[in-house]
């Protein structure tokens, strides 16, 4: 088990979810396609979105593979909805009644799903799972142009990463327009294609801001107040995808265009990295490597080499940590590794 | 003191044609401002204007950031095509998946077909006796033609035969006993073929395995050695039928249409004079490909030829986006793009054969013709696309309030291209504009006139001359 420490706390890798795939199956065989955000449910589950195929294949329209799918942290998969409803699907956020909430970045609008409906793979009903759709495009308050991230906040309002626009905006659960704050630059309080975004638990914000490889951390009415990420701290950015806290404050951000996760201390200091850790396969994983009489799995074997550069993230997108300070990032293998953090840690140096 | 000159616009566009995919008026017009020679050099230094912005890409569209299946990968390139500012960096990609014809029905490998193409296009201007034997050890090349399959003690012909024939010397110019010699020379390059489900298909790697390389002597091409794959390209590149070879595909490629290749061995060049003096230029530069590049571009020969090559399905969709301003950035109907290309006769990672695309005359048959006609069409006829609102906006500038066929055809022709239509075709445009009454470019016609101005781009767009390039 990896285990990396630093500053008196330890994050052990624990284990790997799902696989690439459009199926579902009830039970530990599900995954996701190329899962763009997570989110966690009120009891705990997990939300995966999948932004999916872009083209369609042999046997399955491409619409298909986007959806959310929902499973436990123990990779029991419940299922997936939301089949043929997006086109750019990119932020997930899920309120307290549990409805999910879905940003579509080319459709411009948000829309909300009843999470217990089950859509059995291939089916679909293209259009006609959502219980409700809001936004319109545009750059007035309120209007939307490429939504990305989306989070709710204490009050349960939704904030949404409005990212051609430049900034972020506050909701109200049916969308009426809350607030804005932010502009285009690299400046304080300015973004640049900003993409996800979480809320602490005093209702700061952070903004995984895209463009300008930082997270800016924003006072819940949107005021600047620090950046992380600067190459001076040397804990450089790139393109960082979104952001999640965990309950001692520590920040953790996905860094999409360098592979990594890069974990700060709640006052910006740089603490470590994780670089993801997949050693053995998910359950997923396994019994699609072994259903075609096993010969998959003899040539996994054979191909040992191949493993360490497979463990590792490969633009890893979507962050969520649960109330046991687990860490889950999703990355573009079609895969979530999940972390442990341990908040007291002393290694055993012999 | 060096005087600078401009160069005729017809010529810039003739070059931007043949050394990319087009470029716009606006684009014409800041070039034309430069010596030709000039732009030549820009266009064989590609690190002088900024790379594609490949991050834009990869998170609007991640399938293509690990190239995904064959389709991806398919996607990412003509992305980059559409989106480039280093054009020749991708032309010359183009040329070389010509010659080294690779595909993804065989390969079934994205990732290995992506980096085969980034190999050219990284190294694609550089030597091509290096770039042969990087070829010789690319997994995807190995895989389609089976070198992972030619052991010691079981040669297989298929690499060595189709590096002699089709990738370096052109059938008639070596004996079977050649191949025989030359397959055992590579025994050994071989592949590690990496398994990527369930996470994915990942690259494959070259691997050289000396255990089952054939140390023995070889007699290949009337040197006798214990030659391994690398001496076997260093005899082969010295070929004069090799020099002639290239030669005659570089002109194909970028001068004016050849003959199909088989038909080489019998039927000579329609210009032996530049087809030896593209020859002459690549032995003298060592087989640099820069320098035959520069010479090819600056020669009489090549300025002459224009309207002489009938465009690829890749040169007519990527020029007309690039022109219209379509798809200029990410946009969900990149991912059908390499699908509706294929109709038309060139699937790109995916040709019919080792042998590559049939080209000239051959684009052209009555199905790939109305589907070449619809795609241009229907993006001239688009007046929200912002290369055609430029058109218009040229137009109505340089009109008085009302402007005659005449005129209005010869300016729509200009900023097409310039397309060169005579005779009948202008005749029948000219004759549509009049059909139609006068243009009036008054407040209050604006929209009509730019509608009809859309409307003739189309119809150029559908023309017969349209299709040359």
């Amino acid at each position: 088990m990896k285990t990396y420490y630093a500053a008196g706390k330890a994050w052990h890798y624990s284990h790997t979810i799902g696989r690439r795939t459009a199926e579902h199956n009830n039970g530990n065989l599900g995954g996701c396609a190329w899962p763009a955000d997570l989110a966690l449910s009120p009891d705990g589950h997990i939300f995966i979105l999948s932004r999916g195929w872009e083209k369609d294949n042999a046997s399955h329209n491409a619409d298909i593979y986007r959806r959310v799918s929902k499973t436990t942290i123990d990779e029991n998969h419940i299922g997936d909805f939301a089949r043929a409803e997006f086109t750019w699907p990119a932020g997930i956020a899920v309120d307290r009644e549990g409805k999910v909430y879905v940003s579509d970045e080319y459709e411009h609008h948000i829309k909300v799903f009843d999470p217990s409906r089950i859509m059995e793979f291939p089916q679909y009903e293209r259009n006609n799972e959502h219980i409700a759709r809001w936004g319109v495009k545009g750059t007035a308050p309120g209007q939307l142009n490429g939504p990305s991230g989306l989070q709710f906040d204490a009050n349960d309002d939704l904030l949404v990463v409005d990212s051609l626009n430049h900034r972020v905006q506050k909701f109200t659960k049916n969308g009426r327009h809350i607030s804005s704050f932010g502009s285009y630059g690299a400046g304080e309080g300015r973004f640049n294609r900003p993409w996800g975004l979480t809320v602490d638990a005093k209702g700061d914000i952070y903004v995984a801001d895209w463009g300008n490889n930082r997270v800016q951390k924003l006072s819940p009415d949107g005021r600047s107040i620090m950046t992380f990420g600067t190459r001076e701290d040397g804990g450089e950015l790139n393109h960082p995808a979104d952001v999640a806290v965990d309950s001692d404050g520590d920040v953790y951000v996905t860094g999409w265009g360098n592979n990594r996760v890069q974990i700060y201390e709640p006052n910006g200091s740089i603490i470590a990295a994780l670089y993801g850790d997949a050693d053995k396969m998910s359950r997923a994983a396994e019994y699609s490597m072994a259903r075609n009489n096993g010969l998959s799995l003899v040539a996994w074997q054979y191909v040992d080499d191949v493993l360490a550069e497979l463990q590792r993230f490969e633009r890893p997108t979507g962050i969520v940590i649960d109330k046991q300070d687990r860490i889950i990032v999703a990355d573009q293998s079609g895969r979530l590794q999940v972390y442990a953090k341990q908040k007291q840690y002393a290694p055993q140096l012999f | 003191m060096t005087i600078k000159t401009r160069t005729d616009i017809a010529l810039v566009a003739h070059l931007m044609r043949r050394a990319g995919f087009g470029a716009t008026r606006a684009e014409l017009e800041q070039l034309a401002e430069k010596p030709y020679e000039d732009i030549v050099e820009d266009l064989l230094h590609p690190e002088r204007r900024p790379e594609v912005d490949e991050h834009l890409l990869f998170r609007y569209h991640p399938t293509t950031a690990s190239y995904g299946d064959g389709g991806h990968a398919q996607t990412h390139w003509l992305y980059r095509m559409v989106m480039t500012q280093r054009p020749l960096e991708e032309k010359i990609a183009l040329f070389w998946h010509y010659v080294f014809a690779t595909g993804n029905a065989k390969v079934e490998n994205g990732p290995a077909m992506g980096r085969q193409i980034e190999g050219f296009r990284k190294h694609g201007l550089g030597n091509y006796r290096d770039l042969l034997v990087r070829l010789a050890q690319d997994p995807a090349m190995i895989y389609w033609l089976d070198n992972n399959h030619n052991h010691k003690r079981a040669p297989n012909e298929n690499w060595g035969r189709e590096l002699l024939e089709l990738f370096a010397m052109g059938a008639g110019n070596y004996t079977e006993k050649d191949v025989y010699e030359c397959a055992r020379a590579f025994t050994g390059w071989n592949i590690i073929a990496r398994i990527g489900v369930p996470w994915g298909t990942y690259p494959w790697k070259f691997v050289y395995k000396p255990e089952d390389h054939d140390f023995t002597q070889k007699t290949f091409l009337g040197h006798t050695g214990e030659f391994n794959g690398e001496d076997i390209i260093d005899i082969v590149v010295r070929q004069p039928a090799t020099s002639q070879f290239i030669a005659r595909h570089l002109y194909n490629f970028f001068v004016a249409d050849e003959p199909q290749v088989p038909a080489w061995p019998i039927e000579p060049p329609r210009d032996p004079e530049a087809v030896r003096f593209i020859r002459e230029t690549f032995v003298d530069s060592g087989y640099e490909m820069k320098p035959v590049l520069r010479a090819i571009f600056n020669s009489d020969f090549f300025k002459q030829a224009m309207y002489e090559k009938v465009k690829s399905p890749v040169d007519l969709v990527v020029g007309t986006l690039r022109l219209t301003g379509d798809m200029n950035g990410p946009d969900p109907r990149w991912g059908e793009m390499p699908r509706d290309m294929s109709p038309m006769g060139q699937n790109v990672m995916d040709p019919p054969s080792v042998e590559g695309w049939h080209t000239g005359r051959e684009w052209i048959n009555s199905g790939a013709q109305l589907l070449r006609v619809n795609f241009t069409s229907y993006r001239f006829a688009d007046t929200s696309l912002p290369g055609v609102q430029d058109m218009i906006s040229r137009v109505a500038s340089t009109a008085g309030e009302t402007m005659t066929a005449e005129v209005l055809v010869g300016r729509c022709l200009e900023l097409a291209g310039p397309v060169k239509a005579a005779g009948a075709t202008r005749a029948e445009l000219v004759g549509h504009v009049r059909n139609e009454g006068p243009v009036s470019w008054a407040p209050d016609d604006y929209d009509r006139s730019a509608r009809r101005v859309a409307e003739l781009l189309a119809l150029i767009g559908a023309s017969r001359e349209f299709q040359m390039g």
